[in-house]
């Protein structure tokens, strides 16, 4: 699988994972929304990074999971990309 | 009114709740009964709450449900009973001090809710001289879980002519999982996993609280609440962030609380046991009220060998691969579905059943983080909300339960212990050892 590396197209594919999974029907949510109050738990979290691995081919690790790339969608996007593109291509 | 299904599926944790509650009334603790004590300021008015109970279909639904079985193996069912019995509801006066109101009143401590019988919730005001009130609301966790509590508050605390607010159909989820013939295979498969993990875990020693011997006919549950000022709860966000715990807070929570028990473990000369430890997640979707009834959680079971115990940063590393590699393998789903599975077998049964593969141990502890408890509520039928308190009492097994509270700014721990499974002495020790944890730079 060759890796995802544009933001956009990330934070879309994530938004769209988020609403599918833990954000209620109806309540505001786009990339730029703070996840913190979107709710977004550990438990979510843990289901967004492994959704990154599995549909995206990127591993996003631990240490990456800090309060400036998880403000929103948007920067874990960034985030991704930017560990996509360092990452190794795979077939 | 709307109109309110008459009966609905009995969630699989509604009914692990219910067995709990067998299970604690067996050795003579009064029922899986927890109790929200909130402190509330002048202006309470007690008659405004009265009529939003009365007048709410939701409150009426709850007072009629009850656990029902149609015919033996098949699931019970949450059935409306036609005579509703009314949700308690006292009203006390109190001429001493406003604190602290430990302990509970006996009126409180002692009331009696059954899931079979009914009601499940009862109200308790207390006035004090000063002006302000203390509200008991007691329920038996078959009914609600914590966040349902939070709904339920949110819910009679609505004027009507508030904006948004939740339809009564929208708070009760007649969506419970299906329990078929059609779904009986797939449950199985999907159950096999959690069950072997549990069994695979039970043949390996457990460090248990719960003391061998026969089951004692009378316990008697001990509550200590650890609070924590908004400067301390401050100083605690500040260390999840240095522990890259920002979202994993209750991590952090449970990494202070393993500490401090296993504390205890090396005291007790018991070393050798592992850890368990079943963490509660609750499903609903966030951002919207959510159904208030019913127990929507999925659990998580952590097993933490006493090597990593005895450090917060060895702790956290296994909760962290062991909480992804479980919701990798689909672990949750997997136990939900295994308790679902067993939901036809009558209760005692039952109760025997999930004790096995931990040949009854069932787990060290039990923790939750209730997060934050009534978000966005400034009052409270016209109080001010000044303090408020969940006290969740402990099951035995396994004797200890640890709940994690947040309130405004201010952080609480709740270690609610059953007496003969921990000492006051003990309980001291591990208030200590979770303060120096949570809060101390050198315990690291």
């Amino acid at each position: 699988m060759t890796p995802e590396t544009d933001p956009k197209k990330i934070a879309v594919k994530l938004c769209e994972f988020a609403r599918t999974n833990f954000v209620a029907e109806g309540v505001d949510f786009d990339e730029h929304s703070p996840l913190s109050q979107a709710g977004i738990d550990s438990f979510a979290l843990v289901e967004l990074v492994l959704f990154c691995e599995r549909v995206l081919g990127v591993r996003v690790p631990d240490s990456h999971l800090t309060g400036t790339n998880l403000a929103s969608m948007s920067t874990l996007a960034n985030c991704i990309a930017e560990l996509a593109r360092n990452s190794p291509k795979t077939s | 009114m709307p109109d309110l299904p008459r009966q609905i599926r009995l969630a699989a944790g509604d009914y692990f709740m219910h067995g709990q509650d067998r299970r604690m009334r067996r050795v003579g603790l009064p029922g899986n009964v927890c109790c929200a004590v909130i402190k509330l300021g002048n202006g309470f008015d007690v008659k405004r709450l009265r009529r939003r109970i009365a007048e709410s279909p939701i409150m009426d639904w709850l007072a009629r449900a009850r656990i029902f079985r149609p015919l033996p193996l098949l699931p019970p069912l949450w059935r409306t009973s036609a005579k509703p019995k009314a949700v308690l509801f006292e009203h006390h006066h109190q001429n001493g001090s406003a604190n602290p109101p430990w302990p509970l009143p006996q009126v409180v401590a002692e009331r009696e809710l059954h899931a079979g019988r009914g009601p499940g919730l009862a109200f308790d005001v207390m006035r004090h001289a000063d002006g302000t009130s203390h509200l008991f609301l007691s329920w038996n966790h078959t009914y609600l879980d914590a966040r349902g509590l939070d709904l339920l508050l949110n819910h009679l605390n609505a004027d009507d002519t508030t904006k948004n607010v939740p339809t009564a159909q929208n708070l009760i989820s007649p969506k419970q999982r299906g329990w078929d013939l059609s779904g009986w295979w797939p449950n199985v498969k999907q159950a096999r996993g959690s069950v072997e993990w549990l069994h695979e875990s039970g043949d390996e020693p457990l460090f248990s609280l719960v003391p061998p011997g026969p089951r004692p006919a009378l316990c008697r549950n001990n509550y200590r609440i650890i609070y924590f000022t908004e400067e301390e709860t401050a100083r605690i966000d500040t260390r999840c962030q240095q522990f890259n715990c920002g979202f994993r807070r209750s991590h952090f929570y449970l990494a202070a609380s393993l500490r401090a028990l296993h504390t205890v473990a090396v005291q007790r000369g018991n070393q050798d046991g592992a850890y368990l430890i079943p963490v509660p997640h609750d499903t609903r979707k966030r951002g919207a009220n959510g159904p208030i009834f019913s127990n929507h959680l999925s659990i998580l079971f952590y097993r933490i060998e006493p090597k990593f115990a005895g450090r917060i940063t060895d702790i956290l590393g296994e909760l962290s691969w062991q909480m992804t590699n479980q919701i990798r393998d689909r672990f949750p789903e997997s136990c939900m579905a295994a308790l679902d599975m067993f939901k036809p077998l009558p209760l005692g049964f039952y109760v025997h059943h999930l004790g096995k593969p931990t040949r009854g141990k069932i787990a060290t502890f039990s923790f939750s983080d209730s997060g934050e408890t009534c978000a966005g509520m400034k009052e409270l039928w016209g109080g001010k909300i000044l303090e408020v308190t969940h006290l969740v009492p402990a099951w035995r097994p396994p004797g200890l339960t640890v709940v994690f509270l947040r309130f405004g700014n201010r952080l609480s721990a709740l270690l609610s212990s059953v007496d003969d499974c921990l000492s006051p002495a003990e309980v001291d020790g591990m208030e200590r050892d979770m303060r120096k944890s949570l809060l101390e730079e050198e315990s690291l």
